[in-house]
Order: C-alpha cells, then sequence, then structure tokens
C-alpha cells in the first residue's frame, strides 16, 4: 500500500464518513468550507464538522485531478454520481487512522474565517512587542488589513511598562498554552511568528524542515490557532484578540432574511411569494435554521408521529438517503422536506431524541 | 536665509541634500515640471516628499507597485508624517471609501494607476487642491505603457483634471528613448532634466555561455559554493524559482527561498523580511520580486535566465552592491533560453481572433469599457485593458483604416520593437570584442565611461575575493527558545 497526499487522505476519510451517499462535489463544497445550506445540512447530518474548511485554498481543477486518481488507484469509485468508498480504501483509513496522531481541536465549522482574524491579530500585536521591545520602530507589519490595525491601535499597550507586562502575559500564556500540544504543533505556530530579528517561515519553508507536505502543516498549524481559540479565556490578552468574535453566526444571509419573515408568523409560501424566490430554496432556508436552533417548532411542519417513523427507518437502516427512507415509510406519503427537515433538527449533537 | 534645511530636519531629520535633490525640489516648489533620474538609494523619494509636505493641499504619488507604497507609507508614519495613505485596488470598498472622503485631510496619498482610472476617484480629484503630481517608476510608461499599463498613459488626463499640477516623474533606469518618450507622455513642459549616470562601477559583469541546463545548473552549484552571500537568481517562471531554490538548498546546504506571483500574500512577505534580515541566503526569483527593495549587501545577482531588455537588466543588476562594496552580476545562458522570452511577447498582446471578434461585433459600444471586454468576450484583464486603450484611441483619430487592421498594426510596431530590445539584448550577450560595460551604458545614452577595475569578462578576468567567512549554520531554535527571544523574556 502506498502512502498517500495528505489532501487525499482527508479526502478518503471523509469519503468513508459520508456513507456513500453524497457526491464527489458535495465533499468538494465541505473541504473548502462552502456556506450554502445543503453543505450545513450535510456537515451536520454526518457529523463531519471536523472537515469543514480544512483546505479552502483548493482549486477546483487539482481537486479533479486528485479525485480521478484516487478512482485510478481503486480507493474510491463511483455509482451514480455518489462516491463510493471500496475495501481498498477503508483499510488505506484504517491503517491511517491506527497511526495518526489528530491535532486537539480542528473545527473550521466552528472557527471557519475568525480563526484568521484571530490568527492576524495576534501574529501582529507580536510582532509589534516584540520590534517596539528592541527598540526598531522601522519594520514592515506582517499584515496590512485596516481593520487588524484598527483592533491592535485600540488595544495597544501605551507605557513601556504596560508593554513589557503585556509581553510577559503572553509569553506566559502562550507558553503554558502551547505547552499541552504536539511538539510540532507549538513548532509550526511558533514558526509563522514574526518577531525583532526572526521572521516567520514560509509553508515551504516549514514543509522542509518538519518533513511534512504544506497541506498537513497548514492544516496542523490551523489546529493550534483554533486550539488557542478554545482556549482563549484562559488568557487575559488572547481573550482579548478573540473577544468581538461572533462565532454561532453560522446562518447564511439570505437565510437569516427568511428566519426574520418566519418570526413574524409569515408561512412558507408567502415569504416565497414576497421574497420571489422558489419555494424549493425557502425550504433549503428552513431545513438550515431547524438544524440550528434548539427551539425550532419542528411541530408545526411535521407531525410528531411522522417524526418517528423517519427516525425509526434512518437508525435502522443506517442511512440518511431520502429516496431510501421516502420508500422505507410506505405507505406512508412522506414529502422529502418532511423527511430533511426531521433528519436536520434530530441531526443535532445537543439535543435528544424528542 | 535658508528655509529649506530648518525643514528637512525638522521633518526628514537629515541635516544636508544630497547630489541633486536640492536642485529638483526646489522646481517643484516653483511649480516646474521635472524629470529626474536618480540612482537607486540616492533619496529619490525625498524628491517629491519634501515638497508635498511643503506646498499647500495633496501631493498625488502615482506608484506601481503595492509593496512600494505600503512601505513608504509606512516609513513616512513612523517618522512622524501621518497624513499618508496608500489607495489601491487591495484595500476593502469601506477603506477606500475613507480615504477617498478624506482626501484633502492627507498630505501625501499613494494611489496605483489603474485606480486613478476610476470615475468616483477622478472626480474626486477634480474638487482636490493637489499640490503636485509624482510618477514613480516612472519607466513603466515607456517599457510596460502601451501593453501593460496603459493605465499609465493616462496620467496627463487626470494631471488635466486636476487643474495642471506641477508634475514630477522618477525613475532609476531609463534608456535615451524612453526618457524622450516620458516627457511626452506625461506631456512635461520645459522640464527640469536631471539624470545620474546609471554606472555601477562597483559591479563587475560576467557572462558565459552553456551548452545546455545541466551545464548552467552545475555553474550555478560551483559559484553558489564559493560566492560571498547574499545573492539572487533571477528565473524567468515559478517554477524554475522554485526548483533552483530546492536544488541550491540541497546541493550548496544554504538556505534559500522561491519568490514569484503564485505566492500568497503573507508568504511573499516573509520572504521579503527574511531576505532584508539576512535569515536567507540566496533568493530564487521572477521579476515580481525587487521594486523597491532597498537592501544594501546583496553580494551577487545572477541571471538564470536571461531578461527581456537592457533596461530590465541594469535595474535588476543595480540591485547588487547597493553599500558600494564590491559585487557581481553573473548571466548564464545556453542556446535555448530565447524561445521563452520570444513566446511570451506573443502573450502578452491579444490574438487576431480576439481582435478579429471584437472589431466586427455590431453589439460593442463605442465608449467601450474593459469590463465589458472581459465578461463578453472572456479576454485576459491586460488584453481587455489594451484594446479599450485602442479602440478609444481609434474613435478619437480619423478613422481612416479599419478598426481590427489599426489595432493590429499598433500590435505589430509594438512586436518588432520589443523584440528588437530583445534582440539588442542577445547581441550584447553573445558579442565578445567590446567592454559589457561600454555597450550596456551606450543603451542610456552614456558615452564617457570612467576606468573601471574589475570591469566585464571581456576587459579581463576576475574572481570575487570572498571576503566573509561563512557562517556557520546556526542550530535551529526549538519553538520555546523562539518564543522567548520574541518576546523578549
Ligand atoms: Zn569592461
Amino acid at each position: 500500500m502506498q502512502a498517500l497526499s495528505f489532501r487525499r487522505q482527508m479526502f478518503l476519510l471523509l469519503a468513508e464518513r459520508m456513507n456513500q451517499e453524497r457526491s464527489i462535489q458535495a465533499l468538494y463544497h465541505i473541504l473548502t468550507g462552502k456556506k450554502s445550506s445543503q453543505t450545513i445540512q450535510d456537515i451536520k447530518w454526518y457529523n463531519v464538522t471536523y472537515y469543514f474548511r480544512m483546505f479552502p485554498y483548493w482549486k477546483e481543477t487539482d481537486f479533479e485531478k486528485d479525485t480521478n486518481e484516487l478512482q485510478y488507484l481503486r480507493y474510491i469509485a463511483s455509482d451514480n454520481n455518489r462516491v463510493m468508498i471500496t475495501e481498498q480504501g477503508r483499510s488505506q483509513n484504517d491503517n491511517f487512522r491506527m497511526f495518526y496522531r489528530w491535532p486537539p481541536v480542528f473545527n473550521g465549522w466552528l472557527y471557519g474565517k475568525n480563526a484568521a482574524v484571530f490568527w492576524k491579530r495576534t501574529a501582529l500585536l507580536v510582532q509589534c512587542l516584540s520590534q517596539t521591545l528592541a527598540g526598531n520602530r522601522r519594520f514592515l507589519p506582517v499584515f496590512e488589513d485596516i481593520s487588524v490595525q484598527h483592533w491592535l491601535k485600540k488595544n495597544w499597550p501605551k507605557t513601556i511598562e504596560e508593554k513589557q507586562q503585556t509581553a510577559f502575559i503572553l509569553f506566559n500564556d502562550l507558553r503554558n498554552l502551547l505547552d499541552e500540544l504536539d511538539e510540532r504543533d507549538a513548532f509550526l505556530f511558533m514558526n509563522r511568528l514574526t518577531g525583532y530579528h526572526l521572521t516567520g517561515l514560509t509553508w515551504t519553508q516549514l514543509s522542509n524542515r518538519l518533513q511534512m507536505s504544506e497541506d498537513e502543516c497548514y492544516f496542523r498549524f490551523l489546529g493550534s490557532v483554533h486550539f488557542l481559540l478554545e482556549h482563549a479565556d484562559r488568557s487575559a490578552v488572547l481573550h482579548q484578540a478573540a473577544s468581538d468574535l461572533v462565532f454561532r453566526d453560522v446562518l447564511t444571509e439570505t437565510t437569516k432574511k427568511t428566519l426574520r419573515y418566519m418570526n413574524e408568523g409569515w408561512g412558507m409560501e408567502r415569504i416565497a411569494r414576497v421574497r420571489n424566490l422558489k419555494m424549493s430554496t425557502i425550504e433549503d432556508h428552513v431545513v438550515e435554521i431547524a438544524s440550528e436552533q434548539n427551539n425550532f417548532p419542528i411541530g408545526d411542519y411535521v407531525e410528531k408521529e411522522d417524526q418517528n417513523l423517519i427516525l425509526h427507518h434512518a437508525s435502522a437502516l443506517q442511512t440518511k438517503r431520502l429516496k431510501v427512507l421516502k420508500e422505507a415509510a410506505q405507505p406512508k406519503q412522506l414529502d422529502y422536506f418532511s423527511i430533511r427537515l426531521t433528519l436536520a433538527f434530530y441531526g443535532r449533537e445537543d439535543h435528544g431524541q424528542a | 536665509m535658508d528655509k529649506l534645511k530648518p525643514f528637512l530636519e525638522k521633518h526628514f531629520g537629515h541635516t544636508t541634500f544630497k547630489e541633486g535633490q536640492r536642485q529638483i525640489i526646489e522646481a517643484v516648489i516653483n511649480g516646474e515640471d521635472v524629470f529626474a533620474m536618480l540612482a537607486t538609494g540616492s533619496g529619490k523619494s525625498l524628491c517629491y516628499q519634501f515638497p508635498a509636505l511643503w506646498k499647500k493641499g495633496t501631493a498625488i504619488i502615482v506608484s506601481p507597485l503595492l509593496s512600494l507604497m505600503e512601505n513608504q507609507v509606512q516609513e513616512l508614519k513612523q517618522s512622524g508624517i501621518r497624513q499618508a495613505a496608500a489607495y489601491n485596488s487591495f484595500l476593502s470598498p469601506p477603506e477606500k471609501e475613507h480615504i477617498l472622503r478624506h482626501l484633502a485631510d492627507y498630505k501625501i496619498v499613494y494611489i496605483s494607476p489603474e485606480s486613478l482610472q476610476h470615475p468616483e476617484v477622478a472626480s474626486r480629484l477634480e474638487k482636490l487642491n493637489v499640490s503636485l503630481l509624482a510618477v514613480d517608476e516612472a519607466h513603466c510608461i515607456s517599457q510596460w505603457g502601451h501593453e501593460f499599463r496603459t493605465d499609465y498613459l493616462r496620467i496627463k488626463e487626470i494631471r488635466r483634471l486636476a487643474g495642471n499640477p506641477p508634475c514630477i516623474a522618477l525613475t532609476a533606469t531609463a534608456s535615451a528613448d524612453a526618457k524622450k518618450d516620458i516627457i511626452e507622455k506625461l506631456e512635461l513642459t520645459n522640464p527640469l532634466v536631471h539624470c545620474d549616470s546609471v554606472d555601477r562601477p562597483n559591479i563587475y559583469i560576467d557572462v558565459r555561455k552553456k551548452k545546455n541546463e545541466e551545464e548552467k545548473r552545475e555553474t550555478l552549484r560551483e559559484e553558489c559554493s564559493r560566492l560571498p552571500l547574499p545573492g539572487m537568481i533571477y528565473v524567468n517562471s515559478r517554477l524554475k524559482a522554485e526548483e533552483l531554490a530546492a536544488f541550491i538548498r540541497e546541493e550548496n546546504g544554504l538556505k534559500t527561498s522561491a519568490y514569484h506571483g503564485g505566492m500568497s500574500n503573507e508568504d511573499r512577505r516573509l520572504v521579503q523580511q527574511q531576505f532584508l534580515n539576512d535569515e536567507i541566503d540566496v533568493i530564487c526569483c521572477t521579476n515580481a520580486f525587487g521594486m523597491g527593495i532597498n537592501k544594501p549587501n546583496i553580494r551577487f545577482v545572477i541571471h538564470y535566465h536571461y531578461s527581456k531588455d537592457m533596461e530590465s537588466f541594469m535595474q535588476e543588476i543595480g540591485r547588487a552592491g547597493r553599500d558600494g562594496r564590491q559585487s557581481l552580476s553573473l548571466v548564464l545562458y545556453d542556446a535555448a533560453d530565447g524561445m521563452l522570452p520570444r513566446r511570451m511577447l506573443e502573450h502578452e498582446f491579444p490574438s487576431e481572433e480576439e481582435i478579429r471578434m471584437v472589431s466586427h461585433d455590431p453589439d460593442r459600444p463605442e465608449w467601450t469599457t474593459s469590463r465589458f471586454l472581459l465578461e463578453r468576450y472572456g479576454l485576459e484583464e491586460v488584453h481587455a485593458r489594451f484594446l479599450q486603450f485602442y479602440i478609444h484611441k481609434w474613435y478619437q483619430s480619423s478613422r481612416t483604416q479599419p478598426l481590427e487592421d489599426f489595432i493590429s498594426s499598433v500590435i505589430q510596431r509594438r512586436m518588432e520593437w520589443k523584440l528588437q530590445k530583445l534582440k539588442q539584448k542577445e547581441y550584447w550577450l553573445h558579442q565578445k570584442d567590446r567592454c559589457r560595460r561600454t555597450a550596456l551604458l551606450e543603451v542610456f545614452d552614456e558615452h564617457n565611461k570612467n576606468i573601471v577595475t574589475p570591469c566585464c569578462d571581456v576587459c579581463g578576468e576576475y574572481t570575487m575575493h570572498v571576503y566573509q567567512q561563512r557562517k556557520e549554520r546556526e542550530s535551529e531554535l526549538s519553538w520555546e527558545e523562539r518564543l522567548k527571544w520574541i518576546l523578549h523574556q
């Protein structure tokens, strides 16, 4: 068995999780972090938030090449545009899982773009502290984004004592937090930072140093950032860098609009008419909302009895494929919307079955 | 009493002007136009920054490169001049809006030539009191203007719009032709012309013909094992930059990195910073690297692929030895090297097919925008801008020629001109009977060369003396040591 590239390996793991029920495209959207109703549904149903936005920079053409190669090597097969994992694929995955140490945190779904902002703030703060405390006022900042610079200006320690104090706290907090990570994850994080007479390394350079692919370097580095975000409360300085970032803002913009109408008591048809959208689009929105909100009034949309029927078959047949579930429920006639809605609502981990 | 000197000391921290600076600054303050060719590192930017602060109103600095703008704004702010901003396409809409709304509050605004074309920018400039218009890296007008930076050619329109403020054109390298071209294209009237010599006597010029790529690599490996560091290697593709960076790292055990347009902004900044801090020994780059970089101690510039004309070559080797110490320019070439620049030349222009399509489209409006061309025909951006510019030009002309012929003939003229530039460069490489320095300087209309030793491979062989010991590779820091160092604990 040959070693797969890190990207291909991740794709293969995800393909196994998706239970042979989704298209290659759907997997692509998850790995690159496309925020659409369908992708959001998928990552919840299959509980694969871990993979969301793992490789936001993966180009579609490269992706095609990668997946074609996986087919050619017989790790996956395609059936009716659904990705099927082969026996060889499964054993490749088993093998990988046996030896791979995952980073303690990786959650592209929860931290996504906010991780980038948090990283930029932290990196710029560290660089400015390092340079100023060395008495150097002439340097090229690692990030130029005005919003990040504004944040720094607002939080910049004024006096020299305050600067020393901030550096001291940050040093201690980072040392304690990074110490909980694998050596190389801490190394990755520290070597992306730039300071006085020590410039951060590029992905190519890190990849050479650690003898690890650039993709994996990027993934594990992001894992370290997510880890720091998750534990930001343990550090006054990091907390400041994370404090105004909103993490639960996960609905798409258009869905939020639909939600506002629903909160005013409007029915789905009426919303579709007023917003000049297709009924199926509004259904997508409602499904998205159901998956996000604990207090979603699912009973208004699907009879209790039908909910139970759907959940029963989903669990007995170990599937989330709509067509299969619809057939299983016969003679009862269920529509796809009810099935999707039920699965979305109960797909959440944090509320038990009714 | 001399008022300029106290002003200089107060705002820029210098006590004296460098050669030529004072004359230029006085001219601009008096409202004259200026053409200045100044060696890099000779205080080019002071020539417009000084008058910008001195005069009432806002100075507009047109600058082609983003990093250059950012550097300068940063430097100004660090020296206490806070009313400076850079306006370019990388800002977010609110950031742009903020700068535009407060234009009059700034003393200096850097702006990219393409941003200058936006209607909202132009209309704000019309109402602004513009103290002066400076065009930095003005050689772009001639060297790139017709294909890549048609937007540069419109600067004169913007100038009229802004009420004809004095204009200063600055460059480090412009051939005699280019100088004439710049003055003409910017419509400078009776400008003060100041030209430093482009000669760099501390750079030894060496050209070596090799049989094939294999031999070039071998020479590269040898040279990198003995030459003083740091150095630069110019190549003409991203892939080659990556490949050679890996090659030298493995073969010579040096710290290397590639630098090219395909890398992320963040990584490009890191590489640039590492190089400036002497954390990299050798950088393998495309011509995307270099402009605006002022690193004094670069010891060699190797051209693994030769540049497309003598002007770019002069600019690129001029990055070596700014500290005045002995440095080296080395060109390695083989017979196959002429193919890629010729192919690239063709890609610089829209194809015949595209020209035909655009010329004969009955739905194309008279005032075609480049966006229209981009979306309707799927053209590349530079091609779209090129076509837009010449379509407008055609409408303004007498239109005796059909549009298609008009554009084709423009392209043909430009191609021939560029090809001739390339051939001039190749002729210079091949010939072995004239001093390379003499021939190089003639391109810049300089005919009285000083005697320089060591000079070039034609005048006499020279092996660069390695006066610095190669440093031991410092051991890698652990993450904890790095953290300690960065945060001064
Ligand atoms: Zn000579």
